[in-house]
């Protein structure tokens, strides 16, 4: 049984409009770096990457 | 024009140039090339224009190493070939596969991409493809790549009112090569069985086999053993080097920016490793493809990272929750290294209807393949978390060296090597046009020509190089 069954509840049913498809507005490279971007909000750009739990992770992910 | 036999076909008094044995995607677009050269040819075919238990029975045979599919499930023996049962995804070999590296003994072709590039218009309108997208880096290791789920070509329908209707080739089906005959350095004849009869033999200035990336070495090894002057006259690597391409789940991500890399036909994503990266940990080509999957595994996934890192809860539900369908498979396909000991060989005790003996291949996934898979995984995922496009996990089995799945793909139906393109005999059966070193009329069409594999499905290649193929062998014929 999974420890943290109910993060995964919480993650499901915490967004419920479905996000625009940006993908559609771009093209090509415009579009990979604009993901880049969009990604880059939530954590840090550089960070050393470790493996836990045969997950890849970045260091900062653990802060 | 088509012949239902050899009775017919000699009927007609059709005088051709080149014999190619074999209607796969390799031999109709020989022939058809020829055709456009105004070159006559004859394109023999085993099976009939579709498929029977009795033509396909010849491809049984036995598999000696890894577990593989059945022989005679793998390729398909009737007009149009194992394009019959294609599933159409297509990618041409990079420039770095025909490079020679270091760390992948007896890589290195004897000729670069540059010689089929001419090629690659022609072959995207035989095959019906798209213009490839160029690779884009995600990171400095890993580039997004275009790996294209096409409507794939059945060579036997798309193209047999074009070979019904072309007075320069004349297709003769139920015609089965049992094998070649030489004399000195050249192909005198091919001798035939029709409709199951004893048909004598079929003569021409120049021959091709053609005959799938299984069947030339058959064709070849038995010819030899046959022929008072051998067909192969050094035939040292005859049937050697054979490789497949493995296919193997690697793991699960979520993908935060899932529409980010989306193929317009099928909705996967593909990648691939850069030379470098591939140079600086040493393992082969490899693509890792993205497989969306339901909600529930998304909640699964997010529900087992959260496990891993708890101070993550949050930030998670946030990223995850904003993409309900962020959970992926990674799927994993590779380039298996030329290796002497991985061979097509003829059975001691089994025979077809014929009496010609089936294959035994021999093959087996070795160190390197393990570990260009393990690495892959890992720098894929390591790019993967670099550029926060989501996070990668490693099934356990390869992180902890188990035994492959039983349950899974396992390989692709990519049949290549047994008569390897090389710069003389040492190394390979044919040089860099496709002509058996020794000999002066016979050459090899298909991926049995394959140095390496790579990773891309195979068919693009073998259409670019038969294309090559049937320019030079026009030219040859002027």
């Amino acid at each position: 049984m999974n420890c943290c069954s109910k993060l995964g509840d919480f993650a499901m049913k915490n967004k419920t409009i479905l996000r625009i498809n940006r993908r559609a507005l771009l093209s090509g490279i415009a579009a990979i770096a604009a993901s880049f971007v969009i990604g880059s909000k939530t954590k840090a750009a550089s960070s050393r990457i470790v493996m836990r739990d045969g997950w890849l992770l970045k260091e900062s992910d653990f802060q | 024009m088509i012949f239902a036999s050899m009775q017919e076909y000699r009927a007609s008094g059709f005088v051709p140039q080149v014999v190619i044995i074999g209607s796969g995607p390799a031999g109709t677009t020989v022939a058809r090339r020829l055709a456009r050269a105004k070159v006559p040819c004859v394109l023999l075919d085993a099976g009939d224009d579709s498929y029977s238990e009795a033509s396909q029975n010849v491809y049984k045979g036995k598999t000696i190493g890894d577990p593989y599919f059945e022989l005679d499930l793998a390729r398909l023996r009737y007009l149009g070939g194992t394009s019959g049962h294609w599933s159409g995804w297509c990618r041409f070999l990079d420039t770095h596969d025909f490079e020679q590296r270091s760390w992948i003994p007896d890589s290195g072709w004897p000729v670069g991409r540059h010689v089929i590039e001419p090629y690659f218009d022609s072959t995207r309108e035989i095959l019906g493809l798209r213009k490839f997208e160029d690779d884009t880096p995600i990171s400095s290791d890993i580039n997004w790549i275009d790996l294209i789920r096409s409507e794939p070509v059945r060579f036997g329908e798309k193209y047999q009112d074009d070979l019904a209707g072309s007075n320069l080739i004349a297709v003769v089906l139920n015609t089965y090569v049992t094998d070649l005959a030489a004399q000195g350095a050249r192909i005198r004849s091919a001798n035939v069985i029709s409709n199951r009869q004893p048909s004598g033999q079929i003569t021409a200035p120049m021959f091709v086999a053609a005959t799938g990336g299984i069947e030339n070495s058959r064709l070849l090894l038995w010819s030899n053993q046959r022929s008072a002057d051998p067909v192969v006259p050094e035939p040292k690597t005859l049937g050697r080097y054979w490789m497949e391409h493995p296919e193997f789940l690697g793991g699960d991500a979520l993908i935060f920016e899932t529409d980010a890399f989306k193929s317009a036909e099928d909705g996967w994503a593909y990648f691939a490793p850069t030379p470098d990266s591939m140079r600086d940990t040493a393992i082969m080509n490899f693509h890792a493809v993205i497989m969306p999957q339901p909600r529930s595994r998304t909640k699964q996934l997010v529900a087992d990272l959260a496990c891993t890192i708890p101070a993550a809860a949050e930030w998670l539900a946030e990223t995850a929750g904003a993409h309900l369908n962020c959970g992926s498979r990674i799927g994993m396909a590779w380039e298996q290294a030329p290796v002497y000991e991985n061979h097509v060989a003829l059975s001691s005790t089994e025979t077809d209807f014929a009496g010609i003996p089936r294959v035994e291949l021999h093959w087996r996934k070795g160190e390197l393949e393990r570990k260009t898979l393990l690495e892959g995984l890992r720098l894929f995922g390591k790019a993967l978390a670099q550029k926060d496009i989501g996070r990668l996990r490693i099934d356990e089995w390869i992180r902890n060296g188990g035994d492959y799945p039983t349950d899974q793909q396992m390989a692709g139906y990519h049949h290549m090597g047994g008569t390897r393109m090389s710069d003389g005999p040492e190394k390979g059966i044919v040089d860099a046009n496709c002509r058996v070193h020794g000999m002066e009329n016979l050459y090899v069409a298909g991926s049995s020509i394959f140095t390496t594999s790579g990773y891309a499905n195979p068919t693009a290649t073998i259409v670019a190089f038969s294309e090559r193929l049937g320019e030079h062998l026009a030219d040859q014929a002027a």
